[in-house]
């Protein structure tokens, strides 16, 4: 989005089904009882496949040792310090109800344009 | 009804947990040989190094199998008799109504005099290992130039040996890597005092006892240790025995519902060939731990009762060499040197990266990628998903569905207007 001048935050999403996981060779990656995705360093190797497989680019090489996002152990400070309040700490079914929103807009808009059409085609 | 699972590695296991979850009435039975929960052989090097405990290279307890009701049998499984659905193990024989094999692979044996002499040595468990630090010597030779041999001959650089890595092939790591990204391999590889033989034709074990060195091509070279470096085989035997359809590569042959020949019996991991149908003839072994994974949890899920596809192979190889990554993403490069109707784009999507892209009918399949490691899991996706470059474009071109999937953004690094017409 830099020709844009837009700025967006990627970060591990903590999914359902973490490829990380899947391909990491020792074990090290685990996706704990309250779904947060986390990194044994001491068992890691080092062989990049999890950083290369995310979907997201969020797994990153910093300081010597592979690190994801934990959260902050349920206090992220990306969160906490963000300015705008762009960025939220929210529950996964709260922060649904927004996109449903978006999506749903997206799919009236098509109708909802369509009748303004025939409304200014009677005014005429 | 009785589900038996051969095999307690990373296929098997994940097979015998997926089946549990699946149909939770299923009695399921997992063998091992070695009597060991599942364990990473990723982390043997650092536990025979000492520098991690014995219990972390477990990634499984005893405990876990019982709490999911699969009943865990230390034994070896010596045959299948399928037309009366048993199991032959060493302590008599086992009925079965559904079988899964994960049978895993080894090291494959050169055809030449002199195997047994002391000092020649494979390397795939700790034992290997041990063995190997244990005759460590100044000269040793390293046969095959695959991602083990190869970082089998950096880690004895480090240990101070002199090594030389021979290879068959006129290029090194020819079935990963095009000759274009061997060369630069090749040339790290020099840099970092490794000497590579290419084109060689390995006769001869010399010496009595141990070894002293080897022919190649009627010159002989003096080693006190050689590798044997030559890449895996799968243990399909089990299965040729019981008559069941051995693949060209010597795989148990299985289709993307990981069935055998026989409907009752499965199969997953490194002793599978799956047979591929883009190009209907060639068939691939992928043995790697994700494929162990992913085709583990479709066999126990298939041999449950719910059909699950699995027709796609996480083929990612990453090689690094110092600083520098080579990685090998879809097709193998052997199997697409031969083919005739695959594009080739080579570009630079960001600086000190080297890329190939290998497309089939606007699709891609392959990636080959030299220098600093960059993110490709985007790029994954879209071979994965068999996306047209097409939609790739469209997609990026797309400002609102960018906005809503921000990391499909990261396909710009590769996919810049310039570089893929089209």
């Amino acid at each position: 989005m830099e020709r844009e001048g837009l700025d967006i935050p990627i970060f591990c999403q903590h999914c359902e089904e973490p490829i990380c996981r899947d391909v990491c060779p020792v074990g090290a990656l685990s996706k704990g009882s309250d779904g947060v995705v986390r990194i044994d360093t001491e068992r890691c190797v080092g062989c990049w496949s999890c950083s290369i497989s995310c979907p997201y680019g969020a797994i990153s090489f910093y300081d010597g040792r592979f690190r994801v996002c934990d959260l902050c152990d349920g206090d992220p400070k990306c969160a906490r310090w963000c300015p705008t309040g762009a960025i939220q700490f929210v529950e996964a079914s709260l922060a649904d109800i927004p996109r449903r929103r978006v999506a749903a807009e997206s799919l009236a808009k098509p109708k909802i344009e369509a009748r303004a059409g025939t409304m200014t085609e009677l005014k005429k | 009804m009785r589900l038996i699972v051969v095999g307690s590695g990373a296929a098997g296991d994940a097979a015998a947990f997926e089946a549990r979850r699946t149909d939770p009435s299923l009695s399921v039975f997992l063998f091992s040989e070695e009597g060991l929960p599942l364990y990473s052989p990723c982390l043997l090097p650092q536990y025979v190094g000492s520098s991690l405990s014995r219990d972390k290279i477990f990634l499984r307890t005893l405990d876990d199998y019982r709490q999911a009701g699969i009943e865990f049998v230390h034994d070896r499984v010596t045959g299948i008799r399928h037309q009366d659905r048993k199991i032959l193990t060493e302590s008599g024989d086992v009925r079965f109504d559904r079988a899964i094999l994960a049978l895993g692979s080894r090291p494959r044996s050169l055809p030449i005099e002199g195997r047994d002499r002391t000092g020649f040595f494979c390397l795939k468990s700790v034992k290997d290992g041990e063995a190997i630090l244990r005759h460590l010597a100044t000269r040793v030779a390293v046969i095959g130039s695959g991602n083990i041999g190869i970082e089998a001959a950096l880690a004895l650089r480090t240990h101070g040996c002199e090594v030389t890595l021979f290879e068959a092939e006129a290029t090194v790591n020819p079935l990963f890597f095009p000759p274009l990204f061997s060369h630069l391999i090749q040339e790290t590889l020099e840099s970092e005092g490794v000497e590579v033989i290419t084109g060689a034709r390995i006769t001869e074990i010399l010496g009595e006892v141990r070894v002293k060195g080897l022919i190649d091509r009627g010159i002989s070279h003096s080693f006190d240790v050689i590798i044997n470096c030559t890449g895996m085989i799968p243990n399909s035997e089990i299965a040729m025995q019981a008559g069941l359809a051995i693949g060209s590569k010597g795989g148990i042959l299985i289709d993307p519902y990981m069935r055998t020949s026989d409907p009752s019996i499965y199969a997953c991991g490194d002793c599978v060939e799956l047979h591929d149908d883009e190009d209907g003839q060639e068939s691939i072994l992928g043995a790697l731990w994700p494929n162990a994974i992913l085709q583990g949890r479709a066999a126990g899920s298939n041999a449950a009762g719910r059909p699950k596809k699995q027709d796609d192979l996480w083929n990612l190889r990453i090689l690094r060499i110092k600083d520098k990554f080579a990685v090998s993403l879809g097709r193998n490069e052997k199997d697409l040197a031969l083919a005739e109707d695959v594009d080739v784009i080579d570009t630079q999507p960001f600086a000190g990266v080297l890329m190939r892209s290998c497309l089939r009918q606007g699709r891609l399949i392959a990636a080959r990628l030299w220098g600093k490691a960059c993110r490709l899991g985007p790029f994954i996706s879209c071979i994965r998903r068999k996306w047209e470059v097409k939609t790739i474009y469209s997609l990026l071109r797309n400002r609102r569905a960018l906005l809503r999937h921000p990391s499909l953004g990261q396909l710009h690094f590769f996919f810049q207007e310039q570089s893929h017409p089209g």
